[in-house]
């Protein structure tokens, strides 16, 4: 007998229905007339928002957990990815993004949607260097990377002015980069948007697991 | 008196023991080398690096995921068992995940007086990362002032630049000498040169290896025919693996791993703030793989020790589990080969499999030694 009470979420079909639109849209996005970028799924998504209503992101851990659950794919991008030289105990989902890279197949169907720019953070001694790799594979991406290890934060360590200036300071200077890369004028109000809709699914995610 | 260096190297504990007791100062270890040595030396402290023993162990398997780096789990284990029981302190410059677990549960585990996370950043290619390490030294700095109860100020700081300076040049020297077509001073010596001067004061270690450099011209070793190659890697003070390698037939010329060239290759600049030109130093030293991004710089150094050393092959040391360097290494490879240097991947853990990689690198050579044939 269970001890708490529990059952499916009544919107599983609802989320299940906007992840697969969320990866149909960065796969149909030059259709649109839209951008594509690639980046860890905690960078700084807010910014790149800043370009237009019309730009997709694949984030890459989620994509690696998604062929993950292809068992069948996974393998073949893994043994895709060891066959170029990379380690076996590389993280996994570096190899299972790398290997749909490689492969180019996209684990929702046809090609792997090549990004136009990369927008990342690093947040682990690997995130940086996956999209290094993977601009090489694909003949070079444009590619941004904001550092955000200014180490542990208030109750286990300070926060000082100089640490946001180095954080924000790559933000700015990446906002600089993305005008560059991409030819569009950035927005503010879209930025302010962007940050407003983080703000708001993160305090209520906070609130739904409460 | 080359065989000094591999006798501090073996007995480092005893010397950091005499040393304090000699002294009476202080002793602080470190984990990795982005670590500023010039502010210990400044205030009159021992910095000596943490390594590993090389020997199997599982007294880490509680405190270290099983998928990190052997290395991390190596230096982790010698605090553990005690053997660096004399620290004062530990210091860590921010690096890689796995040997900061290795500090973190030192800290938990084997706690010391003093413990400090510099926080050293990555984006080493980004113009806001000098100014932020200059002022998270001097956060550093007042730390270990308040520790020790002492006064740095900027005289002290440009002694401990000069400390660290001399050495570098000293120890490039050293390592210029082996571009002769007959280099005097053997990989495994070079080996324990660099990692002695992690181990000892650099004041004595300079004086000692400006007498052998003295004496390097004197030397008559035949190494003009032997394979001239280079080693890449993480942390390789994998000196069995080194006399293996020399044992036939071949001799290392040149690196590029932190316990070689990339530990000392570039110096402080004399000029302006002493705190600011150290953070400017560390910044712009050739950069760990962790560090290299997002262009690859390290690609291209490579090449250049290469071509200016005049090497035949290239062996690169993968270390089990690193990330950064396991996906430098299949670019690294491709450039290399691209300029015309032979490659051999081996995987490193703590143990050398001697037998198998003694296969492994005679082939090597044999195909090195083919393309002279013909």
């Amino acid at each position: 007998m269970a001890k708490y009470k529990t059952e499916s979420l009544k919107l599983w079909d609802k989320a299940k229905e906007i992840r697969t639109q969320y990866y149909k849209n960065y796969a149909e996005a030059h259709g649109k007339g839209g951008l594509r970028w690639g980046g860890g799924a905690w960078t700084f998504d807010a910014v790149p928002a800043g370009l237009g209503d019309d730009l997709y992101s694949l984030s890459s851990e989620p994509y690696g957990a998604s062929i993950a659950f292809d068992k069948k794919f996974a393998l073949e991008c893994q043994e895709a990815i060891e066959k170029l030289g990379y380690a076996r105990d590389l993280c996994a989902y570096v190899r299972n993004y790398c290997g749909s890279v490689l492969l180019n197949k996209y684990a929702f169907g046809g090609p792997f949607p090549k990004p136009d720019f990369i927008w990342q953070d690093h947040i682990c001694c690997s995130h940086a260097k996956w999209y290094q790799t993977v601009s090489e594979l694909e003949g070079g991406i444009p590619m941004y990377c904001v550092d955000v290890a200014v180490g542990p934060c208030p109750p286990f360590g300070e926060l000082t002015p100089e640490k946001i200036d180095y954080v924000a300071g790559q933000l700015l200077d990446g906002i600089d980069w993305l005008e560059k890369v991409t030819g569009r004028k950035y927005d503010d109000e879209k930025f302010i948007e962007a940050c407003w809709n983080d703000f708001r699914t993160t305090s209520t995610w906070a609130r739904f697991v409460s | 008196m080359i065989e000094m260096f591999q006798e501090f190297y073996e007995n480092r504990h005893e010397y950091a023991k005499n040393w304090k007791e000699k002294t009476g100062g202080m002793v602080v270890g470190y984990f990795c080398t982005y670590v500023p040595e010039e502010i210990l030396y400044a205030v009159g402290i021992l910095p000596i690096r943490i390594l590993g023993s090389h020997e199997p162990q599982n007294i880490t398997e509680p405190h270290i995921f099983g998928m990190y780096c052997p290395f991390c789990r190596d230096c982790l284990a010698q605090g553990l068992q005690g053997r660096y029981d004399y620290l004062d302190g530990i210091m860590i410059s921010q690096s890689c995940l796995h040997i900061r677990q290795a500090f973190s549960s030192w800290k938990i585990h084997k706690p010391v007086p003093f413990s400090y996370y510099l926080t050293m950043p990555h984006n080493v290619q980004s113009p806001r990362a000098i100014p932020f390490l200059t002022s998270e030294l001097g956060r550093f700095k007042k730390a270990i002032e308040d520790f020790t109860g002492k006064n740095i100020n900027e005289d002290d700081l440009w002694k401990g630049i000069e400390i660290m300076n001399r050495n570098r040049q000293l120890m490039k020297q050293v390592y210029e000498s082996r571009k002769h077509p007959n280099p005097q001073v053997t990989g495994l010596e070079s080996t324990y040169m660099v990692v002695s001067s992690q181990m000892i004061d650099k004041r004595e270690h300079s004086r000692i290896v400006g007498d052998v450099f003295a004496e390097i011209p004197k030397r008559n070793l035949n190494n003009s025919k032997k394979i001239r190659l280079m080693i890449l890697g993480s942390e390789d003070d994998d000196t069995k693996f080194i006399k293996l390698v020399e044992s036939l037939d071949a001799l290392f010329v040149i690196d590029n791993h932190c316990t070689g060239s990339r530990y000392f290759f570039d110096e402080v600049e004399l000029d302006g703030n002493p705190i600011k030109a150290i953070a400017k130093r560390y910044v712009q030293r050739a950069a760990c793989p962790s560090k290299d991004w997002p262009e690859r710089r390290r690609t291209q150094l490579t090449v250049d020790l290469a071509k200016s050393w005049n090497v035949q092959g290239v062996i690169l040391a993968q270390q089990k589990f690193c990330d950064p360097h396991e996906l430098d290494f299949p670019m690294q490879k491709k450039v290399l080969e691209d300029n015309g240097f032979k490659t051999l991947t081996l995987e490193f853990d703590v143990t050398v499999p001697v037998g198998q990689f003694k296969i492994r690198v005679e082939a090597f050579l044999e195909m090195l030694r083919s393309e002279d044939l013909f």
